[in-house]
């Protein structure tokens, strides 16, 4: 594209000697990380900053412009975008009418067989857990995924810094929250634990229920700072936690979709709909997803909190 | 033998979380995940001579409740072969590229390193078996974190950089896809892919909701494009695949983007239908961008002097051959893209291996001007090197040619412009990799560095370079046998 700024060097050996540097593939007078800045979108794009070097205003000006144009491009592919969506939406089925095409026979038999078939009273538990019990394991999968990134990413970070290690400077140090939430983090763990227990049964379940235990652990890390918490949660132990309770997960589910596929009954008792051992495996799930859910908002807060501090 | 594709995919879901448990020494993750990367290979090896002897497609119900209540796999002789090829080349590509992971992630920390290798393995498995696209849409989830997670492995400021700019587009991708997903899923009321056929067969029959059934395929092609680098949207690649660590890039160019790409063409073929597809113009789209592709990354490769990049925007040239192939949406087009797809799966883990030991003994310069002689100090990566780029230009006797004879053959019928796009491509193909090749053969005086002298290379190393130059060579001589495989394969989707 343009081609106007060519270093010194190569105006002085001109393009045959520059044709037969890059024959021998010499001659590395390109920095090879210097294209970073704009490249964002599209490929021809590379090949203006290649042999610009020379006069520093006229580049600062050009690269004003071409940032301009991306900005004006992005803005306008994503105005285009969305304005497409919106179009779209407008032609789909209108939301929670009879005659809807998703409202066939597959919602039908969940709704109408889910608390016999999974014993499950809530149905949406029975859905994930039991029905769909692959894809929920997969997200778990995800969950697992996204934490040990973070954990990877962040901890070398951390360890770093372990010589100056002062766990109480980090915490909020207001005497009422230190109070308050003395007080409530005991109801906040029981609570967490009992949507995740009652999952089945009442609205809530393992990722709900995980939230509000993740929840009620980053309430005391911020009252309290590390060195408190880290008397009995620390990544390392979330980690263990968390790789146990997939473990678990993967075990049951395993054994259920093994005896499933191959028509063998699991000889798992279903129990009486609303009680709390029922519904099967969807008991146990709920409590392996919770404390995966929990362990990971936990270790990923924690992670990030402290990788923060030391920064400064 | 039907239970082999879930068993494989949860001894890679199992090795997932083991390897964070016993990878104290990185020794014991690294040995447990080859040993399960190969009792998949071997596993998926039965399955394809299963398939073979008695032909068919087995659908597995996963649970007690039927397809469109429970989830479901379904597999055949194409699935299965792609899941051979696919755990073998994370084997070997792991197995060349272990002195690079010991050096570039910290000992402590390649646990979590060959776990993110295990769900990649899964979520590709996962990809390749399902016949569910909510399932396939949390696999992708799995396999951007993943992708991203071994790219930054490496924790210098490019890579971080590389990763967050693979990151967004990747996230933006995934946004796509699941918008997609739920515009389609309104309009039909279904997930599981057969059920989405009928239905969608059904509303262009009657040609009601076309907007939205239009509106769904094209963010599904852009999504899955921008995965899977078709051209426009390949600028994250050469980045992330240019400055992650060996075995990353091997396994990034070779198999990450290629899940995405099956998953586009199980869309094409089993949800909307090849003829929808073509009726809305989507193939002639890809088509073109395939072409773009071709000619532009190899365009953009020439212009590269790092040889990690370089080979890096080869992968977006290749990857424009595939998508050339799958948009002539004929079966014979589609197995000869298929047939690309496995030859670069082969071929690009092997250049990486190389060009990765051939920097090691360069003293880790990436620029190719420093590689003078490298080609002598470590013979395997020079000897694999020299085969890659052999076959990546099309020279008789390897993979590539073969390929690109299928190719071209088999769009003979349709245009001509393939052809010619071809043979242009072939020689800027050639344009990048022989000076290259001249370089790192060329006994310059200069070249008597400090840190040129012969550095010994592992067992391992050797055998992985070995292995994929054997196969390299085989599927130049007797592609046949693997083209039966697909051409069979691709007619049952």
């Amino acid at each position: 594209m343009n081609r106007k700024h060519e270093t010194d060097q190569e105006i002085e050996r001109g393009k045959i000697g520059a044709f037969v540097d890059w024959v021998n593939a010499d001659s590395p007078d390109i920095p090879a990380e210097i294209e970073y800045e704009h490249e964002e979108h599209h490929g021809e794009h590379h090949e203006e900053h290649h042999e610009e070097k020379t006069p520093q205003a006229q580049i600062r000006q050009e690269r004003k412009v071409v940032s301009w144009m991306y900005r004006g491009g992005s803005l306008v592919c994503g105005l285009l975008l969305v304005a497409i969506l919106l179009f779209t939406v407008q032609a789909l089925p209108r939301f929670g009418e009879r005659e809807v095409p998703a409202f066939n026979e597959v919602s039908q038999r969940y709704l109408e067989e889910g608390l016999t078939e999974t014993g499950a009273v809530n149905v949406v538990a029975g859905i994930i857990l039991d029905y769909r019990a692959f894809d929920t394991l997969g997200e778990s999968m995800v969950l697992f995924t996204g934490s040990i990134a973070v954990i990877f990413l962040l901890t070398q970070l951390s360890k770093k810094a372990e010589g100056e290690e002062d766990g109480s400077k980090k915490c909020v140090e207001s005497l009422p929250a230190q109070v308050i939430i003395r007080m409530v983090f005991p109801i906040v763990l029981l609570y967490g634990i009992y949507v995740v227990f009652n999952g089945h049964i009442s609205p809530g379940g393992g990722f709900s229920g995980g939230t509000i235990l993740g929840a009620g652990l980053i309430l005391c890390h911020l009252a309290f700072g590390e060195a408190y918490t880290s008397r009995f949660v620390t990544v390392k132990r979330c980690t263990g936690v968390m790789s146990v309770a997939l473990l678990t997960y993967i075990a049951m589910k395993t054994y259920s979709i093994l005896t499933g596929a191959n028509h063998i009954e699991s000889g798992i008792p279903l129990g009486t709909p609303g009680s709390i051992f029922s519904s099967g495996l969807i008991f146990p799930l709920n409590i392996c997803v919770g404390l995966v859910v929990a362990c990971t908002i936990f270790a990923v807060y924690s992670l990030f909190t402290n990788w923060k501090a030391r920064e400064k | 033998m039907n239970n082999i594709p879930f068993i494989t995919i949860i001894l890679a879901m199992i090795g997932a979380v083991v390897s964070l448990l016993i990878g104290k020494r990185s020794k014991n993750a690294y040995l447990l995940s080859q040993i399960i990367t190969l009792v998949i290979a071997i596993l998926s090896l039965g399955l394809v001579g299963f398939f073979v002897q008695n032909g068919g497609v087995i659908t597995y119900m996963l649970g007690h409740y039927p397809a469109p209540w429970g989830n479901e796999l379904r597999f055949g002789l194409l699935e299965s072969t792609l899941a051979l090829i696919f755990s073998l080349v994370m084997f070997l590509a792991i197995l060349g590229g272990r002195k690079g992971i010991s050096e570039d992630v910290k000992e402590e920390k390649q646990k979590y390193y060959f776990s993110f290798m295990f769900l990649l393995l899964l979520s590709m498995l996962a990809l390749i078996y399902t016949n569910d696209l909510f399932t396939a849409y949390v696999f992708i989830e799995i396999n951007t974190l993943a992708s991203c997670a071994i790219v930054m492995a490496k924790e210098s400021g490019d890579t971080l950089k590389a990763t967050i700019k693979y990151l967004v587009m990747s996230l933006l991708g995934s946004g796509l896809f699941l918008i997609a997903i739920s515009l389609l899923y309104s309009v039909t009321g279904h997930l599981l892919i057969p059920s989405l056929q009928t239905a969608v067969s059904e509303l262009t029959a009657t040609n009601s909701y076309s907007w939205p059934l239009a509106a769904a395929a094209i963010l599904m092609t852009v999504a899955l494009g921008v995965k899977s680098a078709m051209f426009p949207f390949h600028t994250w690649l050469p980045d992330a695949h240019g400055t992650a660590t060996t075995a990353s890039s091997s396994i990034l160019s070779g198999l990450v983007v290629k899940g995405y790409i099956i998953l586009m063409i199980k869309i094409f073929y089993s949800i909307f239908g090849i003829e929808t597809i073509r009726d809305m113009g989507i193939l002639t789209i890809v088509f073109v961008l395939g072409i773009a592709g071709m000619l532009g990354g190899s365009v953009l490769a020439i212009r590269e002097r790092n040889l990690k990049r370089m080979v890096a925007y080869s992968s977006v040239a290749q990857i424009g051959y595939i998508y050339m192939a799958i948009g002539m949406g004929t079966w014979a087009t589609l197995a000869a893209g298929l047939f690309h797809m496995v030859v670069h799966a082969f071929t690009k883990p092997l250049l990486f291996t190389s060009a990765g030991g051939l920097i090691e003994v360069s003293g880790h310069s990436k620029q190719i001007c420093d590689l003078s002689g490298a080609g002598y100090r470590n013979k395997w990566a020079g000897i694999g090197f020299l085969v890659g780029a052999c076959s990546m230009v099309g020279i008789p006797l390897f993979g590539g040619f073969t390929s690109k004879v299928y190719l071209a053959t088999s769009s003979l019928s349709i245009s001509y412009i393939p052809i010619v796009a071809l043979a242009i491509s072939s020689c800027l193909n050639a344009m990048y990799y022989l000076p290259v090749l001249v370089r790192i053969f060329s006994k310059s005086s200069e070249s008597s560095r400090k840190d040129g002298e012969m550095e010994a290379t592992g067992v391992g190393y050797g055998l992985s370079i070995t292995c994929f130059i054997a196969i390299n060579l085989a599927l130049g001589m007797v592609g046949f046998a693997l083209m039966y495989l697909l051409a069979h394969g691709v007619q049952l989707l």
